[in-house]
């Protein structure tokens, strides 16, 4: 099999998490419930996955990572937590639902939120995002990458934005995480919402978020946190009062290990090893007849994935025949990501995505063209 | 140990508690981690044990690394 679906989930993974979810699950043990031997060893797994993403992601306490199930999760709680009635929030035009039906349903409680429109290539320019700052604006919230346009958004300039008018700024860092430089500190970042299946190479179920030291949040979900037992309500402490219930033990060991795995060959080789993957896929998509990509045309400013359109064939025929006749996995549709799709003017007809991975090479790249030409030449 | 020597550290929660074991298993002092029992309001459960005699060198460092315990116990 050919596995072009990595903005999905990201497969293979590094050997090293397969052994670590492996041995870790069969060790059993549960973080934080009771003083054995078995629970230390989870509570301690725990803490060094959040020391990891400390490492990669500039985070200066890990007592502020805070793991959940995925992104979408995290996104809700701080989306769900951090706003009230009045507040505004400003988002992109290429989001994910993830941040899209929070905010949707917010409005129910009198939140508000206006979508600052992207180019068609999914470019946002952050002076755009300036002039529909409001007095009431609370939060920027953006994703820093597209998940169906591939378009990298200036998360650099959108935090000095958000921290002239004395907003907060989250970001959305499904698509980026594990590929591209991300620093907290630096980029102003006060919420970061990752998932820990994608780039960041660990299994699927397992995702968290930073939140700056002094946010006040309040967690989506009550119960047992191993802690303060006696209270009838949640104790305030970070970062097991944000997290009830079981958490995915062998999955954030697992993560660890593949935040290791990033950290040991280094962003910058990851990156380049996808630069150079898409630029082989761009030059050869674009030698194609009747095939329009979606997004920037220059490999630099998008991440790892890349969307097309086909004059003759709908993107769910062609990703059918690619999966039954070469065993090649893409994806065809709107990629949950609507308003992406609306700024390409694919809302109709979705696309067909091919998202790399850094386990791939130029020869499966090849493979995949040759099969392409194929399907729609035929 | 002897029983008027069990002194037990309590932090606010079990990731401070492992960042704690995490630091002083570099160092020459030596510990336990023990249950706490529920009468002690605070902290998470979980308590870093050590000998009387090294409480004011261990208290200093932990303060120097800026995790010191919220209390100090004797069970
Ligand atoms: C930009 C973006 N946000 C959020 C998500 C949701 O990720 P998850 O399903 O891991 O919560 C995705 C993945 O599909 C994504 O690409």
């Amino acid at each position: 099999m050919l596995y072009f679906d990595n903005a999905a989930t990201s497969w293979p993974k590094p050997e090293v998490v397969y052994e670590t979810h492996n041995r870790v699950f069969r060790q059993g043990g549960n973080a934080g419930r009771g003083v054995n031997q078995s629970s230390l060893r989870a509570g301690r797994l725990l803490f060094e996955t959040r020391e990891a993403l400390c490492r990669l992601f500039g985070i200066p306490d890990s007592e502020r990572v805070v793991f959940t199930q995925n992104v979408t999760e995290a996104l809700n709680v701080g989306l769900q937590g951090l706003l009230q009635s009045g507040d505004h929030v400003l988002t992109s035009s290429v989001e994910h639902n993830a941040v899209v039906r929070p905010l949707e349903y917010l409005r129910e409680r009198g939140v508000s939120y206006t979508v600052v429109p992207c180019s068609r290539e999914g470019i946002l320019d952050p002076a755009d995002v300036e002039s529909y700052i409001q007095p009431n604006t609370k939060l920027l919230c953006f994703t820093h990458a597209s998940n169906v346009l591939g378009s990298i958004l200036p998360i650099i300039e959108l935090g000095q934005v958000a921290k002239r008018h004395q907003c907060l700024f989250m970001v959305d860092a499904a698509q980026s995480g594990g590929v591209l430089p991300i620093q907290v500190e630096e980029q102003q970042i006060d919420f970061l919402a990752f998932t820990g299946h994608k780039g960041l190479m660990g299994p699927q179920g397992v995702g968290g978020f930073y939140a700056k030291p002094g946010i006040e949040l309040h967690s989506l979900i009550y119960g047992g946190t191993g802690i303060h037992s006696q209270e009838l309500k949640q104790p305030g402490i970070w970062p097991e009062g944000m997290e009830s219930g079981t958490r995915n033990i062998p999955g954030i060991a697992a993560l660890g290990a593949g935040i290791e795995f990033i950290l040991d060959e280094g962003l910058e080789k990851i990156r380049q090893h996808e630069v150079n993957l898409m630029t082989m896929l761009l030059a050869g998509l674009r030698k194609l007849p009747e095939v329009r990509i979606l997004g920037p045309q220059n490999p630099n400013r998008r991440v790892g994935l890349v969307s097309c359109m086909f004059d003759r064939h709908s993107p769910e025929a062609v990703s059918l025949e690619l999966d039954r006749r070469y065993d090649i996995v893409t994806r065809a549709g709107l990629h949950c990501a609507p308003l992406a799709h609306k700024t390409a003017g694919t809302l109709k007809t979705g696309a067909l995505r091919f998202s790399l991975s850094y386990f791939q090479t130029e020869e499966d790249i090849q493979s995949l063209l040759a099969a392409l030409a194929s399907v729609i030449g035929g | 140990m002897e029983e008027q020597s069990k002194i037990v550290l309590i932090f606010t929660s079990v990731h401070v508690t492992m960042k704690a074991e995490k630091i002083l298993k570099t160092l020459k002092w030596a510990f336990l981690l023990v249950p706490v029992p529920p009468f002690v309001n605070e902290g998470c459960g979980i308590g870093i044990q050590i000998a009387s005699g090294d409480l004011p060198e261990v208290q200093a460092y932990l303060q120097k690394n800026e995790i010191p315990p919220i209390r100090v116990v004797m069970i």
